[in-house]
């Protein structure tokens, strides 16, 4: 089969309606998504898809990116849109930086749980650093996020001393 | 292939659910190609068997499931040829022959993926047949191969394994290291010796390349190409009473033989084309 159009054609089914759907979901947390912002969204995938030189099957994964992120703290109506533009964006480029090994709930929890605790909301934090280190990991062969569904797992390669109550303690003391 | 690419996008997409085991609600450009050629070579594989099955009102993915039948049946039968042929392959010391249908072949069986590749032919099949094997994959591919490796051994088993060694080390002496077809060499010896006259397996003396000579020197090539499909004829008659898979074989190589006969006559070299 010559060219890629299949694929961008394949990508572009009921797009639009899925996301619209999850409004019913996130509405209680304050986050509704116009048709307009609706169908950036799915340009942007569209966009992001060709970029990252891959295909999706189905409803996609925004729906499930939507609904993995819409209760974080760090999203409201006002970054709503962007922040799952971005997501998204990232969502794709680490799955190829994986190279497939890791399953889209996988990954999604793993953004998810750093997003919110190590992050602390900071999108290029994720994208580059914790994204960044664990994809290393994978690549070199590491397969223990398959037992914890990736959980829990950027303790054990996080290079950087997080701020705990030790450490807290011991800037106090240092400013004393 | 008469399917549009809408018909054909929901097999790829179900086939792409497959692979991932719905765990991933995307692949690489690169993935979904080798899906979209598996799904478009289980519906050849349908089409070859009934030219007709796009005109019969089969759907698409009624083709591809029929096809996909097909190539899971096709690779049984092939694995039970091969069965039945590797209990008495003898590869003449030859290692390349060895190698390849004793260690690779049984790879290609361990590891074919009829469902998610059955494009791919998975190995290099380096034992050259004398029938090259073009532009098919995968199981076809395969089939073929074993069914040209089975003939050989038909014909090479036909005389004693002592004799066939004899010849191919006449031919070049360190032949077990070689990578090329030993049906070939010996093939070319029983029609060397039927051109003059000669019983195969008797004493050679050498003027007997000279008579080689002659013989070739009456005909052109046309002539000398028929005259050694008939004497394939003969043989396969006289021996198998009528194969006549191996005889089309067989005649694979009399185009090239002739055309090296000739030369070979031009330039004063039978003794290298041919082994008496």
């Amino acid at each position: 089969m010559e060219g890629k159009e299949w694929m961008t054609l394949i990508s572009e089914q009921n797009q639009v309606q899925a996301v619209a759907r999850m409004n019913q979901r996130t509405e209680k947390f304050g986050l509704v998504l116009t048709e307009e912002e609706a169908q950036q969204l799915v340009s942007l995938r569209r966009a992001n898809l060709q970029e990252q030189q891959r295909v999706e099957f189905g409803e996609g994964i925004l729906p499930k990116l939507i609904d993995r992120f819409c209760d974080s703290p760090y999203i409201d109506r006002n970054n709503y849109a962007h922040m799952i533009a971005r997501l998204q964006e990232i969502f794709y480029l680490y799955k190829n930086e994986m190279l497939d090994e890791i399953t889209d709930d996988e990954l999604l929890e793993f953004m998810r749980e750093q997003f919110d605790t190590v992050c602390f909301g900071d999108l290029d934090y994720l994208e580059e650093t914790c994204l960044d280190i664990f994809a290393q990991a994978i690549r070199a062969g590491y397969r223990g996020y398959q037992e914890t569904e990736g959980r829990g797992e950027f303790q054990k390669m996080d290079i950087v001393r997080r701020w705990d109550r030790e450490v807290f303690l011991q800037a106090l003391n240092d400013l004393m | 292939m008469g399917y549009a690419l809408e018909e054909l996008l929901p097999i790829v997409a179900e086939l792409a659910g497959k692979y991932t085991s719905g765990e991933s609600t995307s692949i690489t450009y690169e993935r979904a190609n080798r899906l979209m050629e598996a799904v478009l070579y289980c519906i050849a594989e349908n089409e070859r068997e009934n030219a007709l099955a796009s005109n019969a009102g089969l759907s698409a993915g009624e083709a591809y499931r029929l096809g996909y039948e097909k190539v899971i049946e096709k690779v049984k039968q092939t694995q039970e040829k091969y069965n039945t042929m590797i209990l008495n392959f003898c590869a003449y010391g030859n290692e390349n022959y060895h190698d390849t249908v004793t260690k690779a072949l049984p790879g290609f069986f361990r590891y074919y993926d009829p469902l998610f590749a059955p494009q791919d032919t998975i190995i290099t099949m380096d034992y050259p047949t004398l029938c090259p094997i073009q532009s098919v994959s995968g199981i076809d591919a395969v089939e073929k191969y074993v069914e040209y490796i089975d003939l050989e051994q038909k014909f090479l088993g036909a005389f004693p394994e002592e004799y066939v060694c004899e010849i191919l080390r006449r031919f070049q002496s360190n032949y077990k290291r070689q990578f090329y077809n030993l049906c070939s060499i010996f093939l070319r010896h029983v029609l060397g010796c039927m051109m003059i006259g000669k019983r195969p397996g008797a004493e050679t003396d050498r003027l007997e390349y000279g008579k080689l000579e002659q013989a070739v020197g009456r005909y052109s090539r046309e002539q000398l190409e028929l005259t050694l499909d008939a004497m394939i004829c003969r043989v396969v008659q006289e021996k198998w009473n009528m194969v006549p898979e191996l005889e089309d074989y067989l005649c694979s190589d009399t185009s090239h033989f002739a055309s090296e006969l000739i030369l070979a006559v031009e330039h004063n070299y039978l003794s290298r084309v041919v082994v008496l």
